[in-house]
């Protein structure tokens, strides 16, 4: 064997062409990951948002508040999902597009069955008089440095996830800043609405410009 | 690298990458490989010709919600002969010393 073809194209230029491919894979799948953070800004900041818009109807509804006020995170939710699926087929090339639909449906009922459980074990350590803003602050907190954490391990090493896990950390510090000051409901709510869609703003975007 | 001529056709920059491509992901969209591989309308659909005569790779017309697209697939023979391809060209670079290409690049794809 020689180490130049007719045409010139060598079995070193061979290598770095098929490592080229395997560097636009990382570069396509890191973009949509920060994508996905950059829908769920707009999720983390609507929950609580959406909560504190109907605080006052939702109080004046008796047993109905109660159903919807368990419910009113659910459409946000599934819209994440939803959004995060059709974001990872468009960017993403997939053999098995129906599984991975499926996967990511999973994964992402895990995750929110994970913040009930966070939920459960924030109103335990604080108290179940906590303000419940401040209290969602310090669970979304906890809950993005799991799923930042998750992510490290499972798909990327290095500082991709870096900006993921400050965003979980700043969410985690304000919500525990507002519970420790015990602030005002109106206060812990628009803090958190802030804070949230911030964090996960400015997460999503250096994450997609970095690639 | 001397290959055969049935191999010798995979060995060109853009079909690699369209080969790399399909042998990883079985079967893409024409947007989808164009885009990813940084390839114009015109290079890709060449060389996917190129690759369809020689069996490697099947297009067909598919109906999805953006219209028809053209999709590819890797066929059987495709898969062998870049297997084929990927030993050859490892056992190349074994055989090499200090060429200044570390071995475990080629098995990338492989994997």
């Amino acid at each position: 064997m020689t180490a130049e073809t007719s045409q010139g194209f060598t079995a070193s230029d061979a290598v770095r062409t098929l490592d080229e491919l395997k560097g636009y894979e990382e570069t396509l799948a890191s973009r949509t990951a920060g994508l996905t953070i950059l829908v769920w800004a707009f999720v983390v900041a609507g929950i609580p948002l959406s909560y504190q818009g109907l605080w006052w109807w939702l109080s004046q509804q008796g047993a109905w508040g109660i159903v919807v006020s368990n419910l009113l995170w659910v459409p946000w939710v599934v819209a994440g999902i939803t959004a995060t699926t059709i974001l990872w087929r468009t960017h993403s090339i997939r053999m098995q597009r129906q599984e991975a639909s499926t996967k990511d449906w999973l994964v992402g009922i895990g995750f929110t069955a994970l913040f009930f459980l966070l939920a459960g074990g924030v109103f335990l350590v604080f108290g179940f008089d906590t303000e419940t803003f401040a209290a969602m602050g310090v669970t979304t907190g906890l809950l993005t440095l799991a799923i930042a954490a998750a992510n490290h391990v499972k798909y990327r090493h290095g500082a991709f996830w870096l900006p993921f896990y400050v965003a979980g950390i700043v969410i985690f510090a304000t919500g525990l800043i507002l519970v420790v000051m015990g602030a005002e409901r109106n206060v812990a709510a628009f803090t958190t609405v802030f804070v949230q869609g911030f964090a996960y703003f400015i997460a999503g975007s250096i994450m997609v410009l970095r690639g | 690298m001397d290959l055969p001529p049935e191999l010798a056709l995979i060995h060109q920059p853009a079909r690699l990458k369209i080969m790399g491509l399909l042998y990883k992901h079985g079967d893409v969209g024409f947007k989808d490989a164009r885009d990813f591989l940084g390839l114009t309308d015109g290079n890709l659909a060449s060389h996917s010709d190129r690759l369809a005569k020689a069996g490697y790779v099947e297009a067909r017309r598919v109906l999805n919600r953006d219209g028809f697209e053209t999709r590819y697939k890797i066929t059987k023979q495709g898969r062998e002969a870049f297997r084929e391809y990927l030993d050859r060209l490892r056992r190349f670079l074994e055989e090499s010393e200090g060429g200044g290409v570390q071995r475990s690049d080629c098995r990338n794809v492989n994997a």
